[in-house]
């Protein structure tokens, strides 16, 4: 399978579905930032 | 069994369906739950928790060729005020088209009018990334865990 080379972060926010919906989120709106795993 | 992603409940006429998948959508529960398990938490400055699973991703090689444009059109551009300041921004490319217009009817220098036809680039290829940007869950994206801000 052909792997593309994308990226997430265009400039000074990224979209993400929330709720469903796209949301753009601003960076330097964004406090605090985690990555959660739940086992 | 109801199912985390359409949240059917698993019937008894539904045994011709194997039971590790959902007989309405088709998902496999063990891989839905696996990716509803993992998430990105975010806290804004305003105090709301968001979380999400899917981040857009565009095409990078795609988003380079727009920021060479992008130089090379505020090079041959100088000078020239199109009055939305926020070069360096996808908000700037989509504008590309507008400032194309406003632009055209007053230069008359060879640089600007290179420059004007670099915007009329950088409009379409703005177009061509978002039809090419796709959705993926942020457990299949490296390095989640540390985005990299200001590309």
């Amino acid at each position: 399978m052909q792997r593309r080379e994308m990226i997430h972060v265009a400039s000074n926010y990224v979209f993400a579905e929330v709720d469903g919906r796209e949301s753009a989120l601003f960076w330097d709106k964004i406090e605090q930032y985690e990555y959660v795993e739940k086992s | 069994m109801e199912c985390p992603k359409c949240h059917y409940v698993r019937q008894p006429k539904d045994n011709v369906v194997p039971d590790w998948q959902c007989p309405k959508c088709g998902v496999v529960y063990a891989k839905v739950q696996a990716s509803l398990s993992k998430f990105v938490k975010v806290r804004l400055a305003s105090g709301q928790e968001v979380q999400f699973s899917k981040i857009k991703l565009f095409d990078l090689p795609l988003i380079k060729k727009v920021e060479v444009l992008r130089q090379a059109a505020a090079t041959n551009l100088s000078g020239y005020s199109s009055g939305l300041g926020f070069f360096g921004s996808l908000e700037w490319v989509a504008v590309g088209s507008i400032v194309t217009g406003m632009i055209d009817s007053s230069v008359s220098n060879q640089m600007a009018k290179q420059g004007v036809n670099q915007l009329a680039e950088i409009a379409a290829l703005s177009n061509q990334l978002r039809e090419t940007a796709a959705y993926v869950h942020v457990s299949s994206i490296e390095n989640i865990k540390y985005p990299e801000v200001g590309m």
